[in-house]
């Protein structure tokens, strides 16, 4: 294969086809101790990165992008409709009832919580961990756990009865003399989600700032150049501005990082603080934090997969990184299967009557299908794992990782529904079934999820320029051709 | 709380005469109640409506709304205030209500002259201070927008035209001036059964005016065969008044003396007395019966069997019991002849202290015997007393429809009733009605009786009315008005007066007329007015009961073993045996959503009239609850949706009658399914030898209880929380007198009950505070008096302004009563034994360390310093993280504004402002049931059980004004007042004197859940059962 | 890339670097001026008080309360039975004024409503939320003054809210009664003053005399809500 010229590069401006090595699948998963595995590959320099990032979002809109916003954003549609109807005539639209209080909406809002893991995660743990091979992905895991959380901040609003109050969740002076009441998790909640969507906004936000500089610089319209020219702060590139960012960088990692464990813990506590049989268990903080950071790997694989492919990203985010993420996928699946035990185990081991039947009920009750339908997607599933050609097939890997999302919201169906339906007095024993707006919202949080990660894709960098810059090695600099401010940005550090 | 305590004697009365005759006060009054005329009520505007209000009191607790600057609001004041009015105060007026010729005595409270809940009158033998759950919810017939507001004529073309009370009575003035030149010739009246004397009285006068009009009775539940049973026994028309509190045993045969007897609330009142085991009383109850009846559901023994068998049952007790006349043995199955050997046993043991209670639906020689048996025993004159049966001057609605037939019947009056809905159908009542040239019916609503007649009239509710009526035993009460007509009604009497073209037709002077005769007063016009105001005052008249006789058994029982065996034969078909619903009686108060919405105390389901299956005929006929049969009785058949149901007798399929109504108004019509058409006037009892067979289509019933299907693990899981049969289960207990070291009351009440094992001891931490400042607010509720008879489910509706939701949203399983009356059945339903049943009263039980407050993030609900477990409306944010929280569920939420929906219609969305959709959008006629005491909660909130705090405020109010301390039994909770068998007690447990104490200290007192150290402060006591001993010999 | 666009690249200004501090003061302040505009435009002090709509006969307390010194209880004579200080009816205007002024314009009216007997409808000015439940026979009884809710009605020729009537406001009093608590027998008194001025010491020692409970049993939920 022959190193890009920069005449190649110029014709890539125009929509001609990209070059094999943007297309070709490089096996880059060898762990041979006398060579470091290259992080980008088809020795593509600087410049190169430069341009296949950057060119994604320069080229005209393709029609495939088109079809598929439109789908999304008539699902985002749909729920704006369903929400008027909501608050026009009250949560009874809902399935929820006087046995099982909460439902869709709270399952909804702990899947997004969850999903939202992945993203800091790997921007923020692997980070201080020195792990390079985030760079390619961090960005739009970030991304991703924005929009997620985006999606699960709407559902506690709405959930409540009455939303046109909700602000009395805040703490401020009111003419009540009332506050809230701080012993409640739901009012931890608000404080853990609001930071840690803050947070990670910022982080994802202040990584952006040098790309988005690159974009400004190369940007033709005029309106693209001031609005990137204002998103980027007026980045120069300057060694100050490199040292100023990184410190900030660094600083805002060490921030993030508690808070991707607390923020799960928190939510887990809504449950695990309450009397009810199958929540009122201490394992829940853990095994909800290992469960997120699994589903949300699922969904990066679920978003990364396509994306690469589609876009041509495939030398940034290698078989490397992909299958770096199924490794994780792995150890935290096998994390929640542990847990799932573990949560069986105590209830026959407390002797608790009602501790028991609720496990029992869970397994063998009339919501048994979606236990082992969970069992099926969480627990076995990611066994095909252990294959090394599984972890290394985009499309296997893929079919495993949509597996995983199905069985995280099965998870907290399982945890909300079968444990309300059933409690302690046979008399109220009651069951649950999901109206079609119950249906609606969820695909509607979904539109609205895929709806900001298109927008994402086409107008800000996918991928880190500057990071992954960073990490490729100092030879594949020096073939360097152009040496416009972009490169010369990412090469300062 | 009798009014004596309201106010001094001579004083409201006077005010309530002005009411009656003052006519200024009238015309105020119908002013500030615009239902009075229709047609303005439709288009009054809202604001107008508020200042008719008198005074925006009446607004108190209407809707939620937040901190904007309200709406402005008008004070209209009295131009005249009435003495002793005083604006905002409760009043309370005795009167009384008839139904099946009983009159139970009440005490209606009103505020600014809007009757908003009822009582039962302390005072009144038939009442004793309770009310059932029907009695309660006619408060909401009153307002009920659906009632008749206008006479209607049928024209000649057949279309029925809107007319004016002027134009009735001219029409009627000249028509039946004719008939009396004719004497009243081809004149005809049909009503229900009364024994109102006024009632009575005026038949006399009309009789007198029209000597050959012909009178006829119909209610679809006749007492025909308990009169024709005392006359084969004794030789005359007797009255049975049964005296359970001084019975040891009681068998009730086909007789659901706590559940349809006119006299129930006092048979439960005395039964219940007589079950304390920690008292050393301790009585038994067998049951016979046909279909499971809430007497036979808190029987101790109960025998489950096809009506025709019951006969030979009671025969072959009778012969156990050496009866004259009784020879020959009837063979009975084995399960029979287990239970007649152990009842006689337990009768001979029992003796004079026993008691057989017969129901009317029995055949007359089933009453025969029993009235012989009780003899036989000695009973007579000690648990039963006799008085005459008052005598019925009137024909039957076969007789009526024979005579319509013969072209007999020119002008026939129907005085309420329904017989075009609820007549046997063999006499197709409502084809002949069509062809009297003249009918004219006098009905609540326009119904599907008033649809057939030429003429048809509005009747005034009976809190419009001034009436009289005489209790079971024949007691007296005058009935008095609370409000005026709303619509325009008049009293059957005001009707008949004007028919007799009589001066006074006044209601009041009506009733005053007959009352000189029947109120005992000494002579002259001074001491009548005394008796009279006292007769108002107290609700009930001394010394007017019947008296009693001690009849002679005439001649010997007839010894039938071969009519008896005949019942035998229809075996492998079913019987059909037809009940009243117990929740909307004959049908008659189908438009009423608070009946409705009542559970049925055994089915739990609500808006339905499932037909009753036992689970073996099920299996037989390979149908499950919720499919659809199609039941055949000769030629007539019907299909219902069939609920299985444990206890329900083999071979007997139960329908309830009065659902399916086509004319009840825009709640009752088309709920349920109309079984009358089944029904002839040879099987009024039950129907032999019918045919079901399955439709193969499903329907789905709405219940508040098992909204699953149960697997294994639910039933095993449900027997170890309810407990096996006979034993204590995790959440209900029982106990037997052995367990206080007695058998049959012989107890010394020492307790040896296996007692809480100190979950509570086992706490970690300390209680933030004992809630006792000053008081200590507990309640308990004694599942052993506990007859699940939903009195007060409905009690707490009125009192609380609980919502009706429909029935989609109670299949949704989101019905708002904040009482839920839990039913178990234990022991094997496979199995011919009958299940025993326990009722389980739940409510917010007020724990005192309250999972529900620890998670609302917005302190919307607290605890007070008397340990409430207050629940804040309009804080609440809705996020039903304590309805999770809450072990009992006990908490309902507003999923939607159900106040401002029709229970028959989905939800609609509401643009405005969420809270003022009640004031803008709910009926104005409606809005006046509201008790102002109380809020209405709004969609969005989450509400419970709260101890009837706003009682509690009114009795601390009262008292403190004047400077004293609250005194136990001055707050009476909703449920605790109407509870029949005083199963309720609240009061302040801090109080060492309390009588709630005293019962919290009681052996049987548990918490419920107790392991969760919730600790509640609503303890249940244990459930009592006195199974006769098992190793006993014939 | 053509060297052009390094020329056409967007870069802030230089007067850019002055709008920096300029955002962070105007952020500031309006991050501490927004909420308390706010806080004061919707506080019922604002909103409530002051409230006199125009009444259907121009009754003036002034006069009749004030210059002439009738009792309040002479009208509103349910006061200390009942929870609603009931509006008079009009036979009670006309006990003296079937005499005095009577042909006067505004008499007329009130007499009409006599003879017609259809009420005067005025407008409610002190109105809590529904949700809220007032006993003036529970206030009245314990020592609290017309005065400390109402204002000096006696000094209103129009009757307007004198106080917010705000939650927060009722607490003031439920958390320290004693700071409010006057004698009963000088409730309607609007002049009122503590004899030796110091309205503590009085307080408490009628609050020991009408056994007011505590503060945490006063701010009880149930106290108001029902």
């Amino acid at each position: 294969m022959t190193p890009p010229t920069a005449t190649a590069h110029d014709e890539l401006r125009g929509n001609e086809p990209m070059p094999r090595y943007r297309t070709a699948e490089i096996d880059n998963t060898g762990d041979d101790p006398r060579q470091r595995a290259p992080l980008v590959l088809g020795n593509a320099d600087y410049t190169a990165v430069t341009e296949d990032v950057c060119s994604i979002n320069e080229r005209g809109t393709p029609r495939a992008w088109w079809v598929a916003f439109f789908i999304a954003s008539s699902f985002t549609g749909m729920f704006v409709v369903l929400l008027g109807y909501l608050f026009t005539t009250g949560v009874g639209v809902w399935g929820n009832n006087n046995q099982v209080s909460w439902a869709f909406p709270i399952i909804n809002f702990v899947f997004w919580v969850g999903i939202g893991h992945a993203g800091t995660l790997i921007s923020a743990i692997l980070f201080l961990f020195r792990q390079k091979w985030r760079t390619s992905i961090n960005r739009f895991a970030e991304a991703m756990t924005i929009f997620a959380v985006t999606c699960a901040g709407i559902f506690p609003l709405i959930h409540v009865g009455r939303p046109w109050v909700i602000f009395w969740m805040f703490p401020y002076p009111n003419q009540m003399e009332m506050w809230p009441q701080f012993r409640s998790p739901l009012l931890w909640d608000v404080f853990a989600v609001t930071t840690y969507a803050t947070v990670s906004l910022l982080f994802w936000y202040v990584g952006m700032v040098p790309d988005l500089a690159t974009l400004r610089d190369r940007a033709r319209g005029r309106v693209a150049q001031l609005l990137y020219g204002i998103a980027s702060l007026g980045w120069t590139g300057s060694s100050r501005h490199w040292q100023r960012f990184e410190k900030a960088y660094l600083l805002l990692a060490a921030l993030a990082t508690p808070l991707v464990l607390s923020v799960h813990s928190v939510v887990s506590f809504d449950f695990a603080v309450s009397q009810l049989p199958g929540w009122h268990t201490t394992i829940f903080p853990p095994y909800f934090v290992a469960g997120a950071v699994f589903g949300g790997f699922a969904m990066v694989i679920t978003l990364a997969v396509p994306a690469r492919q589609y876009f041509g990203l495939k030398h940034l985010i290698t078989l490397r990184h992909l299958e770096n993420m199924n490794k994780i996928m792995l150890a935290t699946g096998l994390i929640v299967g542990y847990a799932y035990l573990v949560e069986f185990f105590t209830a026959w081991y407390s002797g608790h009557h009602y501790e028991q039947y609720a496990f029992l009920n869970r397994a063998l009750g009339p919501y048994a299908p979606a236990f082992w339908l969970m069992i099926l997607c969480n627990v076995v599933a990611p066994q095909f794992l252990w294959s090394k050609r599984v972890r290394t097939s985009p499309w296997a890997m893929f079919a495993v990782a949509m597996f995983i999302n199905v069985g995280m919201w099965l998870e907290r169906f399982v945890i909300v529904v079968s444990s309300l339906h059933r409690d302690f007095l046979p008399a109220n024993w009651s069951h649950f079934t999901p109206t079609w707006v119950d249906i609606g919202m969820l695909a509607g949080s979904f539109g609205l999820f895929f709806t900001l990660f298109l927008l994402f894709c086409r107008f800000l960098p996918m991928v880190a320029m500057a990071e992954v810059k960073a990490v490729m090695p100092a030879d594949a600099a020096r073939t360097a051709g152009g040496t416009h401010a972009a490169s010369a940005a990412g090469g300062a550090s | 709380m009798s009014p004596m305590t309201e106010r001094p004697r001579d004083d409201y009365w006077l005010s309530l005469e002005h009411l009656a005759r003052d006519p200024e006060l009238c015309a105020r009054i119908r002013d500030e109640f615009p239902g009075y005329d229709p047609a303005a009520l439709a288009e009054m505007p809202r604001r107008r409506f508020l200042r008719l209000m008198g005074g925006a009191m009446a607004l108190a607790g209407l809707t939620l709304s937040g901190c904007r600057r309200y709406p402005a609001e008008r004070l209209a004041p009295h131009a005249r205030r009435p003495e002793e009015r005083v604006p905002g105060a409760l009043e309370r007026y005795a009167t009384g209500f008839e139904i099946d010729g009983a009159t139970t005595g009440l005490l209606v409270t009103t505020h600014d002259g809007r009757p908003i809940k009822i009582e039962g009158n302390p005072l009144h033998p038939d009442s004793l201070g309770a009310t059932d759950g029907i009695t309660q919810a006619t408060v909401l017939d009153l307002y009920d927008p659906d009632r008749s507001r206008w006479p209607v004529e049928m024209t000649a073309a057949g279309e029925r035209r809107r007319r004016g009370w002027d134009q009735f009575d001219h029409f009627a003035g000249a028509h039946f001036r004719a008939l009396r030149a004719l004497g009243g010739g081809g004149l005809a009246f049909l009503c229900g059964r009364s024994t109102s004397p006024t009632s009575l009285a005026m038949r006399a006068r009309l009789r007198e005016v029209f000597p050959r009009c012909r009178w006829y009775e119909h209610e679809p539940f006749d007492a025909a065969a308990r009169i024709e049973g005392s006359r084969l026994a004794f030789g005359r028309a007797l009255r049975p008044i049964y005296r359970l509190h001084r019975a040891a045993v009681i068998a009730a045969i086909d007789a659901d003396l706590f559940g349809s007897h006119p006299a129930k609330l006092r048979h439960a009142s005395e039964w219940a007395a007589a079950r304390k085991p920690e008292a050393g009383r301790m009585n038994r109850l067998w049951s016979i019966e046909s279909e499971l009846s809430i007497t036979g559901s808190v029987a101790d023994h109960r025998l489950a069997q096809r009506p025709g068998r019951i006969e030979a049952i009671v025969q072959e007790l009778a012969r156990r019991l050496a009866v004259a006349g009784v020879t020959d043995a009837v063979p009975l199955d084995d399960r029979e002849t287990r239970f007649v050997d152990r009842l006689a046993a337990d009768l001979r043991v029992a003796g004079a202290a026993s008691l057989i209670t017969v129901g009317d639906a029995a055949a007359p020689r089933v009453h025969e015997l029993a009235h012989r048996i009780n003899a036989a025993l000695g009973a007579l004159g000690q648990t039963v007393e006799f008085v005459e049966e008052p005598a019925r001057e009137a024909g039957t609605i076969a007789e009526l429809a024979r005579e319509i037939e013969s072209r007999s019947v020119e002008t026939l009056v129907i005085l309420d009733g329904n017989p075009g809905f609820d007549a046997p159908a063999d006499l197709g009542l409502a084809a002949h009605i069509g062809r009297v040239p003249t009918t004219i019916r006098l009905g609540l609503y326009d119904d599907e009786t008033s649809a057939l007649c030429t003429w048809h009239v509005p009747r005034a509710h009976f809190l419009e009315s001034w009436s009289d009526g005489r209790a079971w035993d024949g007691a007296v009460s005058i009935g008095q008005p609370l409000i005026l007509p709303l619509h325009d009604g008049r009293t059957d009497a005001e009707l008949l007066a004007g028919l007799a073209g009589d001066a006074t037709r006044s209601g009041y002077d009506l009733v005053r007329r007959t009352a000189r005769d029947v109120i005992p007063h000494e002579e002259g016009d001074a001491a009548f007015e005394r008796a009279w105001r006292r007769a108002l005052h107290d609700g009930v008249v001394e010394r007017t009961a019947w008296p009693r006789v001690e009849p002679e058994l005439v001649g010997a029982a007839r010894s039938t073993a071969s009519e008896v065996a005949v019942a035998e034969g229809a075996t492998g078909r079913l019987d059909v045996v037809f009940r009243r619903d117990p929740r909307l009686h004959d049908g008659r108060f189908a438009n009423n959503a608070w009946l409705q919405e009542t559970p049925d105390p055994m089915t739990k389901v609500t808006w339905d009239n499932p037909a009753l299956l036992s689970v073996r005929d099920a299996g037989r006929l390979g149908v499950r609850t919720g499919d659809v049969v199609r039941v055949s009785v000769d030629d007539r058949s019907v299909e219902l949706p069939v609920f299985v149901l444990p206890g329900q007798p083999e071979g007997v399929l139960g329908v309830r009658l009065g659902s399916g109504r086509a004319a009840a108004g825009r709640i009752g019509n088309g709920v349920g399914f109309d079984a009358y058409p089944l029904r002839t006037s040879a099987t009024l009892a039950f129907a032999g030898n019918a045919t079901v067979e399955s439709t193969g289509r499903r329907y789905d019933l709405a219940s508040t209880q098992d909204h699953h299907v149960m697997d294994t693990f639910a039933r095993q899981a449900t027997e170890k929380r309810v407990g096996p049969r006979g034993e204590s289960g995790k959440v209900v207990r029982e106990v037997t007198p052995a367990d206080f070291g007695g058998d049959a009351g012989l107890g010394d009440g020492e307790a040896s009950v296996p007692r809480a094992d100190g979950h509570d001891r086992a706490r970690i931490f300390d209680p933030p505070s004992q809630f006792n400042e000053p008081h200590a607010w507990g309640m308990t509720i004694d599942m052993s008096s506990c007859i699940g008879c939903n009195a007060c489910v409905t009690a707490c509706q009125a009192e609380n302004n609980i919502p009706v939701v429909g029935k989609e949203e109670v299949a949704r399983n989101r019905e708002m009563h904040w009482i839920r009356i839990d039913r178990y059945f234990k022991g094997d339903p496979e199995s011919d034994e009958s299940p025993d049943v326990v009722h389980q009263p739940v409510m917010c039980v007020h724990c005192e360390n309250a999972p529900c407050e620890q998670v609302c993030p917005v302190a919307a609900t607290v605890h007070d310093t008397e340990g409430l477990n207050t629940m804040v409306y309009n804080r609440c944010i809705g996020t039903r993280y304590c309805a999770n929280n809450c072990p009992y569920k006990v908490r309902r939420f507003n999923y939607f504004d159900y106040h401002s929906k029709e229970p028959g219609e989905p939800a609609r969305p509401w643009a405005g402002m969420p809270d003022s959709q009640q004031l803008i959008s709910v009926d104005e006629v409606k809005r006046m049931v509201f008790n102002p005491d109380v809020t209405v909660r709004m969609r969005g909130v989450m509400e419970k059980c709260t101890y009837c705090v706003q009682r509690i405020q009114r009795a601390r109010i009262d008292r403190r004004r004047r400077g004293e301390e609250i005194r136990d039994g001055d707050i009476v909770t909703a449920c605790q007042q109407v509870c029949p068998t005083q199963a309720i007690v609240f009061g302040d447990i801090g109080d060492p004197d309390s009588r709630v104490r005293a019962l919290q200290e009681s052996p049987r007192a548990y918490p419920v859940l107790e392991e969760l150290g919730v600790r509640p402060r609503t303890l249940h006591l244990a459930k009592a059962r006195n199974p006769a001993k098992v190793d006993f010999e014939p | 890339m053509q060297p052009a666009s390094g020329t056409r690249r967007f870069v802030f200004p230089r007067w850019a670097n002055y709008l920096l501090p300029a955002i962070v003061i105007v952020g500031a302040g309006a991050g501490l001026y927004i909420p308390v505009l706010l806080g004061l435009a919707g506080s019922p002090r604002t909103t409530d008080v002051g409230y006199a709509p125009v009444q259907p006969v121009a009754f003036s307390h002034a006069t009749h309360a004030g210059r002439l010194g009738i009792d309040c209880a002479y009208c509103h004579n349910t006061v200390f039975e009942a929870a609603y200080a009931a509006i008079p009816p009009t036979q009670t205007c006309l006990n003296c004024h079937a005499a005095i002024q009577a042909e006067h314009s505004e008499i007329l009216k009130v007499r009409e409503s006599a003879v017609t007997g259809m009420p005067i409808e005025w407008v409610r000015v002190h109105n809590l939320p529904d949700h809220a439940y007032f006993d003036h026979s529970a206030h009245v009884n314990k020592g609290i003054g017309c005065v400390s809710c109402h204002g000096r009605i006696d000094r209103m020729e129009i009757v307007a809210q004198a106080e917010p009537l705000s939650m927060g406001w009722c607490l003031e009093c439920h958390r320290e009664p004693e700071r409010f608590l006057r004698p009963v027998e000088e409730v309607t008194n609007m002049a009122w003053e503590p004899p030796d001025g110091d309205q503590l010491a009085l307080g408490r020692r009628l609050k020991e005399l009408y056994e007011i409970r505590e503060p945490r049993y006063m701010s009880s939920c149930t106290r108001c809500h029902r």
